[in-house]
């Protein structure tokens, strides 16, 4: 896979397929067993240290110190990349700006909330303005607004040059990336643009209305041809191997339900997303297109 | 290099300073500590055992014989004057409920035959569940025993004429005198020789448990990633998290030394040089061994499990509180697998007996090989599993 500069490389797949098992070897924590990588112009294997130099990581759950203050933990994060004195006030005043975080400064950093100790993280990730920056899941647990505001300085990052590589579990975000990939079992199985990937299931998708949707997910799952049925209120979301003709589908569709005494009430062409794409993947029930 | 253990260092004594609790504990426990060992271990010698002397004679010589043994401070004997054979059943019987340790029959007549040029034995039962009085009792009894044969032979000597004075007897009949000389320590302080030790131990605990959990907790919040994706070596990382330990622990040494000097009245004349060559390599080599453990734990509890099980042996085979020539031998090359042992040695040498740098240096060179063990260990096993959990 190849991320562009400057872009935002959204990288998905279920829990255990190995996504943060990638970046930490991209990022130099991890040693590969096999295979090789060229992160910001180095060889993962043997130019581990250049790699630290030229990327940004930011884990998972939240590393940084408690007990330090906001300037604290980013005056050491500074430090340790050699920037001191008048750049190290400058570049506090810069990033501190960008991710709100001025009027914190002096708030101890496990007294901070979810959103603002990931503007904290991401703030230290950035300290020595790395080529490209490593996320793993930089907003889980974090609320819808306070998510909106991290990825609008996402996108400024991205103007700027700097290319990021987001793993996350919403797929709203993932819809905002400019290229995504999807990992099973530690095998990277698409990638693409968000539009043409979700592309690739349109026509393979069907809407249909129904007033016991769970009876007729039941009987609709078991008819052949079909990959997966999923409950969204009173819809279901029909998933189908290959592309279908509605009309056609639709008499064998209703004739199932109404067998299991669920009649269909509407059929309707459906719109596809990243989440039928990703349900797709995870039930490993899809050929990679 | 520097800078980025300056910056290290700094975060280090960062967290120290925003632990109140634990720093406060880190620099009150050791003098609390030294004064507690300071009382407690107090001399290796059994003083005032409880003994009770059954009388059974009731003449001059059973007399002499209990104020011999009333003069010497390892007794606090009780006698039973005209005692019967209910006495000597009612002594069983406190020495099995332990209200003494040893019980001595003055048998009946003994006075009498003596005084006629007789011999006559007294009976000690001593209560030999108690392994460290037990041969107090035995040596003080026998000492005392060997005493009053001698006043007895130069008596009679006197008696029958041979010599002029009880004095000139005793010369006669115990021919050799012993005299001693007592070096370094003339008073036989027993402090002057436990707080080195118990420096060295505190030392130790202080140094081993604060290093064995700084890495640890790192892994333990995750921040250890976050150190391992910054250009920082592991040496840089070890040295810098050791600094402010270091210093502290070199302020808590100052601090016990003062004041087993103030309270004990501990010497603290040896060769500054050897002092400080052993101060400093004994904590290097602590604080190596505690982050060995850190770098083998996967947590804090894990540390501090391993870290009390390394300080638990070494407490007890160092020789900090007992030479170690009182353990069998096959313990005792265990020892040396402690930098604690060493530094009880050549620490004891340079206080007591004004050793100099050369003369501890082999101490000084196991120490040191401690620490370029633990260090180099440290880095290497960082290198390999940087944020392993």
């Amino acid at each position: 896979m190849r991320v562009t500069r400057g872009e935002i490389f959204g990288f998905l797949g279920p829990n255990g397929a190995g996504k943060t098992t990638t970046i930490k070897m991209l990022c130099g924590l991890l040693q590969p067993t096999s295979g090789s990588a060229i992160v910001a112009g180095c060889d993962i294997r043997t130019e581990r240290d250049r790699i630290k130099r030229a990327t940004g990581y930011m884990a998972q759950s939240f590393s940084l110190y408690p007990d330090l203050t906001v300037e604290e933990n980013f005056r050491f994060f500074a430090g340790v990349y050699g920037i001191t004195g008048a750049r190290a006030d400058a570049r506090l005043q810069e990033l501190f700006g960008d991710v709100e975080l001025l009027d914190l400064k002096d708030v101890q950093a496990g007294a901070l909330s979810g959103g603002m100790k990931q503007r904290l993280a991401l703030a230290c990730a950035l300290v020595h303005d790395p080529k490209l920056v490593f996320l793993d899941e930089p907003t889980a647990g974090v609320d819808p607004s306070q998510r909106q505001r991290l990825w609008d300085f996402l996108y400024d990052l991205g103007e700027r040059g700097t290319s990021l590589f987001v793993t996350t579990h919403y797929l709203d975000e993932a819809e905002r990336c400019h290229e995504v990939g999807f990992m099973l079992n530690g095998t990277l199985i698409a990638q693409g643009s968000p539009r043409v990937l979700r592309e690739q299931l349109r026509e393979r998708l069907v809407g249909v209305e129904v007033r016991r949707p769970v009876e007729a997910m039941r009987a609709l799952r078991a008819l052949p041809g079909i990959a997966d049925v999923t409950i969204h209120g009173y819809e279901l979301r029909v998933l189908f191997d290959a592309c279908v003709d509605l009309d056609v589908c639709g008499t064998r569709l209703t004739e199932a339900a109404s067998a299991a005494g669920a009649p269909i009430e509407r059929l309707y062409p459906l719109d596809p997303t990243l989440e039928d794409l990703f349900i797709g993947y995870a039930r490993e029930n899809v050929t990679p297109g | 290099m520097t800078r980025n253990i300056y910056h290290l260092a700094l975060k280090e004594f960062l967290h120290l300073v925003r632990d109140r609790r634990t720093l406060a504990f880190l620099l009150l426990m050791p003098s609390v500590l030294t004064v507690i060992f300071g009382y407690a271990i107090g001399s290796p010698r059994v003083t005032g055992i409880h003994t009770r002397i059954v009388d059974l004679d009731g003449g001059r010589i059973a007399e002499e014989y209990e104020e011999a043994m009333s003069g010497s401070i390892t007794f606090k004997p009780q006698v039973v004057s005209n005692a019967t054979e209910q006495d000597i059943a009612d002594a069983e019987e406190a020495l099995r409920r332990d209200d003494i340790s040893a019980f001595v029959i003055i048998p009946k007549g003994l006075s009498d035959t003596v005084e006629e040029g007789g011999s006559g034995t007294v009976r000690a039962v001593v209560d030999a569940s108690d392994t460290f009085t037990a041969p107090s009792v035995l040596r003080e009894l026998g000492s005392t025993t060997v005493q009053q044969n001698a006043f007895l032979a130069a008596e009679r000597a006197r008696r029958e004429g041979r010599v002029d004075s009880v004095e000139e007897g005793l010369k006669k009949v115990s021919p050799i005198e012993l005299a001693t000389e007592m070096r370094f320590n003339p008073e036989l302080k027993s402090q002057n020789f436990v707080m080195p030790g118990v420096i060295g131990l505190i030392l130790q605990l202080l140094t081993v448990i604060v290093m064995a959990t700084s890495i640890a907790r790192e892994r333990e919040r995750g921040t250890m990633e976050q150190l391992a994706v910054t250009p920082l070596s592991p040496a840089e990382i070890f040295i810098g998290k050791l600094l402010p330990y270091f210093f502290l622990a070199l302020l808590d040494t100052i601090n016990v030394m003062l004041l087993a000097w103030l309270l004990f009245g501990v010497s603290l004349q040896g060769h500054f040089a050897a002092v400080a060559a052993l101060v400093v390599a004994f904590i290097l080599g602590s604080l190596g061994i505690g982050q060995l453990i850190s770098v083998v734990s996967r947590n804090q509890s894990q540390a501090v499990q391993l870290a009390v099980f390394y300080i638990l042996p070494a407490f007890v085979l160092s020789g900090a509180f007992t030479p170690i020539e009182t353990q069998p031998e096959a313990v005792r090359p265990i020892a040396y697998a402690f930098p604690l042992t060493y530094f009880c040695h050549g620490f004891r040498a340079a206080l007591l007996r004004q050793a100099t740098l050369y003369d501890v240096r082999w101490d000084l060179a196991a120490m040191l090989l401690f620490v370029l063990l633990t260090f180099g260990l440290s880095v290497v096993l960082l290198r390999v599993r940087p944020d392993a959990r």
